[in-house]
């Protein structure tokens, strides 16, 4: 099993989410980030860096994020990313329809383009697992690759192996927000299924 | 009536980024100043008369820093806590308790305090939106101290809102859902929430000036 680290903003939502039983037991270390040292990454294989941190601590934090990637690490990113701080991030901000699947004829707007990619075609994620709201999209640089798209353009998830020597998985969904809240189901879905393939899949 | 004098914290995160879902709660507002959440343990608290604490605030650094909090209170003032609260950084509080979901109208709420600063809101209008539930409030801080007055409340009695006035100097609100300066859910009396809370602070505010006398 790869050993995960996960930043923690000492806020409930992330509180919940990273304590929850089931999510804390595939975290080797939870790294409160008023105390993140670039030594927490030593021996670790992955880092998430949950969505809704404080901007001034990410962007203290992201040089030595950034090392860790770039000495082979693997990096998860979780929602909207309206500092700068990914390698080759470009962002666009779009307002969040929370009642989509209220509309006849309900179309979420993700497009799974990628499901040969293990996470999905190892039966870790649906894209059902991955439908509830978003925040915005990435608009992608040469040579990553996005697994789910947006109907009306940009990506929702992608995975970036050439912008470091390791792997930055990016996505403006924001399960740590939601699961943390008690709030949308199918924000579980997406933790329980995303955990385990962190964890040992193919990525 | 007592100037009111907010300081609400501010997570710094991205939601409440201008132009961003929920940046309403980061707008400036009358009577209201917005500190990044870490200056609490340096900024100088004696210009306010309130504090305001919401969701994506950091609760280690509340319970390193509770002697801030534990004295804003013993100085007569009022501390409004927003959130699930899962330090012990709020005298008086337990911690918070998730509801248990089993069907939509399980978020129903009721009031229980007529004469409030949620009187005249439509409850079906504050636990729906377009049909949906659970915006609002997921569970409960329960009740550790007997004198507290609850306000609003799940159909099962469980408490959301309530003022304790007993446990310090002070007056605490302790509110297990959305932000009670700013959330609405449209167009409808939800709006009322913050109005009312607002000028109920202000005659609290009054009624702490008096020594709790009145």
């Amino acid at each position: 099993m790869r050993k995960i680290a996960a930043l923690y903003s000492g806020h409930a939502p992330h509180f919940r989410t990273f304590h929850e039983p089931k999510i804390y037991q595939y975290i080797e270390k939870i790294i409160y980030l008023p105390r993140f040292q670039e030594s927490d990454l030593t021996d670790m294989d992955v880092l998430i860096v949950p969505s809704q941190l404080h901007n001034k601590l990410l962007l203290e934090a992201a040089p030595a994020i950034i090392r860790f990637a770039d000495n082979g690490g693997i990096v998860v990113a979780f929602g909207p990313q309206p500092w700068e701080w990914i390698p080759n991030q470009k962002w666009e901000s779009r307002p969040t329809n929370f009642w989509w699947w209220l509309e006849p004829g309900a179309d979420s707007g993700l497009r799974l383009v990628a499901p040969d990619y293990p996470l999905f075609k190892d039966g870790h994620l649906t894209i059902q697992a991955c439908t509830w709201h978003q925040h915005g999209v990435f608009h992608l640089q040469e040579g990553m690759q996005s697994l789910i798209d947006m109907k009306d353009g940009g990506s929702l998830m992608y995975v970036d192996k050439v912008s470091s020597k390791g792997t930055w998985i990016v996505t403006t969904l924001d399960p740590d927000f939601h699961f943390g809240s008690y709030f949308m189901p199918a924000t579980e879905h997406f933790l329980v299924g995303f955990l385990p393939w962190l964890a040992s899949g193919e990525i | 009536m007592p100037e009111i004098k907010i300081v609400k914290l501010d997570g710094g995160h991205a939601f409440g980024k201008e132009g961003r879902a929920m940046a309403a709660s980061n707008e400036p507002m009358d009577h209201v100043t917005n500190l990044d959440q870490y200056e609490l343990a340096t900024a100088d608290l004696s210009l306010f008369n309130v504090l305001v604490i919401t969701d994506f605030i950091d609760q280690e650094y509340l319970l390193e820093h509770k002697n801030i909090i534990e004295d804003f209170l013993g100085e007569g003032k009022i501390v409004v806590a927003c959130t699930h609260i899962f330090r012990p950084w709020l005298p008086g509080t337990n911690l918070f308790m998730p509801k248990n979901i089993y069907k939509h109208s399980d978020y129903e709420m009721q009031v229980v305090k007529a004469d409030s600063f949620f009187r005249g809101v439509d409850m079906n209008e504050l636990a729906y939106r377009k049909g949906v539930s659970g915006f609002y409030s997921r569970g409960y801080h329960p009740l550790t101290n007997k004198d507290v007055e609850v306000l609003l409340s799940f159909l099962d009695g469980t408490p959301i809102t309530y003022i304790d006035r007993s446990t310090t100097n002070g007056t605490i609100v302790a509110h297990s859902a959305r932000d009670l300066l700013t959330y609405a859910t449209g167009e409808n009396t939800t709006q009322l929430i913050s109005k009312q809370f607002m000028e109920w602070l202000g005659e609290e505010l009054e009624y702490l000036a008096g020594g709790k006398q009145a």
